[in-house]
């Protein structure tokens, strides 16, 4: 179970994901999976940076969506204070 | 109305203690409601709808706090995210430079950047938009092991 996460003010917006389950085909999964990629690229033509994060590592900045991550976060654009 | 009879109609029972009771019970209810209805100062409309707005961003707000805290957890491992709450803040070692570490603090505000271990500057980065103090501890962390150049370039010196 993948999970692509878009820091808001609200804390963050999750969608999570089974690309295992959607490549077998799985109706509910697919659409999950269509539906990260579609906020993934809308947040990626917004200005944000994404990244693939695992627990205790460095992040690793990806321009396209991986469906190999185990858990993307999109962090909205910066600027100096 | 109905218990009076009732409990008068007990031998036992006199009027006198029935009436005690009916009492006793009265007080009871009457502390009960009292105890569970809220005191609600009389507001005007305004006044009630800018207290009902403040109630439901508080919520909001720790929602958003719990949520980034959450998310926080999972980037930094639980190991590294008690270090973190201990210290007050976030050491990042930089992938480019092998002597400096970015000290990015718990609130959001200036990260202190360390050479051979002494502060030489603070630099000012932010989201755009309004996010969480932990997101963007979150934000710092992920941007300078894998962004760095990018976050030095759009970085303040302050």
């Amino acid at each position: 179970m993948a999970v692509l996460r878009v820091m808001n003010w609200r804390g963050d917006t999750k969608v999570s994901y089974d690309v295992e389950r959607a490549t077998a085909g799985e109706v509910e999964q697919v659409a999950a999976v269509e539906e990260a990629e579609r906020i993934f690229r809308e947040e990626r033509a917004r200005g944000a940076t994404a990244f693939k994060v695992c627990p205790g590592e460095a992040g690793v900045r990806i321009d396209e969506f991986d469906t190999t991550a185990e858990q993307i976060v999109l962090v909205p654009r910066i600027a100096g204070g | 109305m109905i218990h009076v009879p009732i409990i008068c109609a007990v031998p036992a029972v006199s009027p006198v203690i029935a009436s005690a009771a009916l009492l006793l019970l009265a007080v009871v209810v009457w502390w009960w409601h009292a105890r569970h209805t809220p005191f609600r100062p009389v507001l005007d409309r305004a006044a009630q709808e800018r207290a009902l707005l403040a109630r439901r961003s508080y919520h909001v707000r720790a929602e958003a706090e719990r949520r980034a805290e959450q998310m926080l957890r999972d980037i930094l491992g639980e190991p590294l995210f008690q270090q973190f709450i201990r210290r007050g803040y976030l050491e990042v070692r930089s992938p480019n430079f092998p002597t400096r570490v970015y000290l990015v603090p718990e609130r959001q505000g200036p990260v202190t950047v360390c050479e051979f271990g002494k502060p030489v500057m603070r630099l000012c980065v932010q989201c755009v938009e309004r996010v969480p103090d932990y997101d963007a501890v979150a934000m710092h962390k992920l941007m300078i092991e894998a962004n760095e150049q990018e976050y030095l370039r759009v970085a303040n010196r302050v």
